[in-house]
């Protein structure tokens, strides 16, 4: 017969563990937990934003041969936009005469709320997610968008815990959204990450009309995301002849390495 | 009873301090330094210099803090620090028969490989968004390579100073006179 020890370290581990697991599924731990996290996130954010930049002073020291291209690719870039941001300003003030007149409701009314990131979290191949300080208790849940500082979408929210969520970006893979190209056509379709590094829109017919330099905002389709947050804009297409379907890659205009304060729109 | 309470509290906010490190400063950093596994070193470092109840108090306090902060299943880091920690005490008692700096160096990169095979299993068989299977991703293997890589320049560094601090781990020879 097996004697068992009382102080067997590996009975009081296997005691203890199933003790915790037993605890936290029945959620009898959960005000525990949750008391904890709110001591918790000021010190996580406090370490995040630590981390944050030691990896901008790190990329930055490894990036510097590369800067005097990007400014110069910059500036061009910059005269470019001034004259477009002139031309919606127009637009913008045409809108506004307008909306008064027909006594228009502004079709925005969503709320955001402010978060910071905590950590980061591997999520599926190549994608790294980030975790916020806000979770069910401030009104989260999953599917919702979660937009940078600059109003530029990021990616939507996967998981939910009761004070903090996960957050997976659009460019990782299997974070889809849908999407719609500001083109002549007005293409839809969904957009999904590569490899972690840029975004692909797939399923885009042969016959619609798109080229790089098109932007890309969601479609408002199909979910909690409303229409017309900025993705990115088109950076190459693939159409070979003999495909049914193009391809097109899209650069998103923010650096997700750099994200420290997010919004999560809430429709 | 007493000074093993202060003990056992001082080592809990230890771990905790470890745990909080390791998710919210460590992955925050770039690819290659978000590669060091603290919690680990900390069970190999226990397992080696003190004992298997040592490694499995780091396995239970670590694990428990780091699920508490993850969103894998509850349990993830504790099983997997577990088994981590019983193989590792298996192949010391088993295997390595003296306490060198080789010994220490091939229980580390041992107990990585374990850990991240393990982990991998876990992720891909449990999590929802696990992509395709764990042994046929580059970023698998690249970043075990960055863990074991850090891993053993940890080992360096604690068998140094751990050198310095007890005469245990120097080598001595039977002279015959």
């Amino acid at each position: 017969m097996i004697k068992i020890k009382k102080n067997n370290p590996l009975v009081i581990f296997l005691v203890a563990a199933g003790l915790l697991l037993f605890l936290h599924s029945t959620s009898l731990l959960n005000p525990i937990e949750n008391l904890f996290w709110l001591a918790v996130k000021p010190l996580a954010i406090g370490l995040y934003g630590w981390g944050e930049s030691f990896r901008n002073f790190y990329t930055d020291s490894q990036n510097q041969v590369d800067l005097n291209a990007q400014v110069a690719r910059l500036v061009k870039e910059n005269a470019a936009l001034m004259v477009v941001n002139s031309q919606y300003r127009e637009t913008a003030e045409e809108n506004k005469k307008l909306r008064s007149a027909l006594n228009f409701n502004a079709a925005n009314n969503f709320r955001g709320v402010v978060a910071n990131v905590i950590a980061k979290e591997d999520s599926s191949e190549d994608g790294r997610g980030l975790v916020i300080n806000r979770g069910t208790s401030d009104g989260l849940r999953s599917g919702l968008g979660v937009v940078s500082e600059e109003g530029i979408i990021i990616g939507k929210i996967v998981e939910v815990k009761v004070a903090t969520a996960k957050i997976c970006l659009t460019t990782s893979p299997n974070c889809q959204l849908a999407a719609a190209l500001q083109n002549e056509d007005k293409t839809q379709g969904i957009t999904d990450g590569d490899l972690g590094l840029t975004i692909k829109m797939n399923y885009i017919p042969q016959l619609q009309k798109i080229g790089p330099g098109d932007p890309v905002i969601t479609s408002g389709l199909g979910g909690d995301i409303p229409r017309g947050l900025v993705i990115g804009k088109v950076v190459k297409v693939y159409n070979a002849s003999n495909e049914v379907w193009q391809e097109a890659t899209i650069e998103p205009p923010v650096n997700f390495d750099n994200l420290t304060v997010v919004s999560v729109i809430i429709p | 009873m007493f000074k093993k309470n202060v003990q056992i509290i001082f080592l809990i906010f230890l771990i905790f301090a470890a745990a909080i490190i390791q998710y919210s400063f460590i992955s925050a950093l770039p690819t290659f330094f978000a590669a060091f596994n603290l919690i680990l070193i900390i069970l190999v470092f226990s397992l080696f210099f003190y004992d298997f109840r040592s490694a499995l108090g780091v396995a239970l306090i670590g694990g428990f803090w780091l699920d508490f902060f993850s969103f894998h299943f509850f349990g993830f880091y504790l099983l997997s620090l577990f088994l981590t920690a019983w193989l590792a005490d298996h192949v010391l008692r088993g295997w390595l028969t003296n306490r060198s700096l080789y010994s220490f160096g091939l229980l580390m990169f041992l107990a990585m490989l374990v850990y991240n095979f393990l982990a991998g299993f876990f992720v891909y068989f449990f999590a929802t968004d696990a992509g395709p299977f764990f042994l046929g991703r580059r970023g698998f293997w690249l970043n075990l390579l960055y863990q074991i890589a850090w891993s053993e320049l940890a080992v360096l560094l604690m068998f140094s100073l751990a050198g310095a601090a007890t005469r245990r781990l120097k080598p001595f020879f039977l002279e015959k006179k």
